[in-house]
């Protein structure tokens, strides 16, 4: 801003710049601030009032990642369906306690899908929550809470089968896509074409299981991430290795998985305390995650403070923190990470991981992990239901900074919480 | 301009709006030139352009700047449109790229104002409805903004402080998470 052009006066400009700040009108100011990144504009909000409510009302329009929370009451008479509702929380990612969290019910069309029973198995990065359609027993359906779309994807034959079969949901590449384990541990990758002008147009990709688990019985697949480009699937098994798909493939048709030259994640010696379950990554609290191009794993790490031993097991563990490694393709192992590279922040939920910018998201702190952790309930103590909370981990100090229980749930029955980015 | 058919380009090309400054000069334009602004294009459609299109909240100093935008910006929508139905070989993309490039020379050129002025621009912007031009001047305010710390806005843009302490210390409470 230099005032040495077209020939303005000292006075002239004085005198303009006095009637600079009521000259423009509030919605021009507002126009001028939204090409500010927010991190900025939040930086401005004391200049004075008008813009600190309009750099307030700016913020609560950023894409923050919500909550999707679930609860299931079970009904004491067995032949009444357990009733499921759902509801969006919007919740203070600063941890501050005002504005309490604004809880909004599911509109009605989801409303209706979780009222039948449809269990949610995952949500993609695009703002899907995905469901299995308890009515149909052979589709999932991908609904956006925002505004209340639901979209039936026949995925056959799989459903049928008695065994819990699962989602696994991850980016496409842009267009929105999930992966899909069914019942025999077969893989597949669900993606919208993207020409056609049809929104129902679903292609299905088949993938091969790598050369190294043919002769085995499938493991169960515990987290999808796919890189940055979306060209390329990663895959975590329960046996803790770690699978690449390569999706830009010429062959779509012959999509096989390769096992990562990286140790398994059971064995790995860079990460002691992921936890050893029978050989097997325990089912909860374990993430891939993209962020910023890299591939993570994360893990949550749980403590016994002040352990209650019942008659035969423990008082289920807390959780204390999280560990983050990142896959070394080139060193093939996998390298812990102190701090996240660049301004990311992580958000881990069962079957719902990702990482976001921190400076775009309102009261969203950089290098932290925001989860979600579900307390099994105890049988031996007289607690009912379980505990399901959200709080975030700093990898900086290395504890956690807060953790709330989720609220927008019954304190009867379980309480499930999925991180999810809504998208108009 | 889209409402011209080929084959009466010229005339409509030749076609002059009079345009009336708040101070009473008056400028000749094209329509073509004045059509970039939403405002007087809708005036044009109406047919209530006869006699000259007062604007009333313009001065003559700044009507002349906007004018010299939309000119500069009429020319190469003109190129635009004449490149994607006739043209499409890259000598011609090369020429394109050519024009584009003195256009963002210009845009910036165009920028080097004070502050009043730009300000002005704004508020001119937004009453003729010119798009362009009020993205390019709002962007413009806020790369300035960037960087700045509250204080020197305040001065910068003369404006009065009005939060009391107390309302200063929560809304930087409530943005702590920017400053770290």
């Amino acid at each position: 801003m230099t005032s040495d052009n077209v020939g303005a006066t000292a006075d002239d400009s004085d005198e303009a710049a006095a009637g600079c700040s009521v000259d423009l009108p509030l919605h021009l100011i507002e126009k001028i601030l939204s090409y500010l990144s927010p991190l900025v504009s939040a930086r401005l909000a004391v200049v004075c009032k008008p813009w600190a409510a309009l750099i307030s009302d700016l913020l609560a329009k950023l894409p923050a990642p919500h909550l999707f929370v679930m609860t299931e009451t079970v009904h004491r008479s067995p032949s009444e369906p357990p009733h499921r509702r759902g509801s969006l929380v919007a919740v203070p990612l600063d941890g501050s306690g005002l504005p309490s969290p604004a809880i909004i019910p599911a509109r009605p069309h989801l409303a209706d899908l979780l009222s039948q029973g449809s269990r949610c198995v995952g949500a993609t990065p695009s703002g899907l929550l995905a469901f299995h359609d308890a009515s149909s027993n052979v589709a999932v359906v991908l609904a956006n809470p925002a505004t209340d779309e639901l979209r039936r994807i026949d995925v056959g034959y799989g459903l049928m089968h008695h065994r819990a079969l699962q989602t696994i949901s991850a980016g496409g590449g842009g267009g929105g896509g999930f992966f899909y384990q069914d019942a025999v541990g077969d893989l597949t990758i669900w993606r919208r074409r993207p020409a056609g002008g049809c929104d129902d147009n679903w292609s299905k990709l088949t993938v091969r299981r790598a050369a190294e688990q043919m002769a085995t019985r499938a493991t169960t697949i515990l987290s999808v991430a796919s890189s940055g480009d979306g060209g390329a699937a990663y895959i975590l098994h329960e046996d803790g290795w770690a699978c690449k798909v390569d999706i830009t493939t010429a062959t779509p048709w012959l999509l096989s998985m390769e096992r990562l030259p990286v140790p398994s994640l059971v064995d790995s010696l860079e990460f002691p305390s992921a936890t050893r379950f029978c050989g097997r990554l325990p089912r909860a609290g374990s993430y891939l995650v993209e962020s910023g191009g890299e591939i993570l794993f994360v893990r949550e790490v749980l403590g016994y403070r002040g352990v209650v031993v019942h008659g035969f097991g423990s008082h289920p563990g807390l959780l204390v923190g999280f560990e983050v490694c990142r896959l070394d393709e080139a060193g093939r192992r996998w390298a812990r990470v102190e701090r996240l590279a660049g301004d990311r922040a992580l958000f881990v939920s069962p079957e719902s991981a990702f990482s976001v910018r921190a400076s775009e998201t309102a009261g969203c702190r950089s290098g932290c992990v925001y989860f979600v952790s579900e307390t099994p309930r105890c049988s031996w103590c007289h607690v009912d239901g379980s505990t399901t909370t959200w709080g975030v981990y700093s990898m900086e100090d290395g504890r956690v900074l807060f953790q709330r229980p989720v609220v927008g749930g019954s304190s009867v029955g379980r309480t499930v919480a999925r991180w999810f980015l809504p998208v108009r | 301009m889209a409402s011209a058919g080929s084959g009466d380009e010229k005339a409509a090309a030749a076609a002059m709006i009079t345009l009336i400054s708040s101070d009473n000069e008056k400028f000749e334009v094209t329509e073509a030139t004045a059509t970039l602004s939403q405002t007087i294009r809708h005036m044009i459609e109406d047919g209530c352009t006869d006699g000259g299109v007062p604007l009333p909240n313009v001065t003559s100093k700044i009507l002349a700047r906007v004018i010299e935008y939309c000119k500069k910006h009429a020319t190469a929508a003109a190129g635009e449109e004449g490149s994607s139905s006739s043209f499409s070989d890259a000598a011609f993309l090369e020429v394109d790229r050519a024009f584009l490039e003195e256009l963002e020379e210009f845009d910036d050129a165009f920028l080097e104002v004070d502050r009043a002025t730009l300000f002005d621009l704004i508020l001119a912007a937004n009453y003729l409805d010119i798009k362009g031009l009020l993205n390019l001047t709002c962007q413009k305010v806020a790369d300035s903004v960037k960087g700045k710390t509250p204080e020197q806005i305040r001065e910068m843009y003369n404006i009065v402080n009005d939060l009391t302490p107390e309302e200063e210390a929560e809304i930087r409470r409530e943005t702590q998470w920017a400053f770290e």
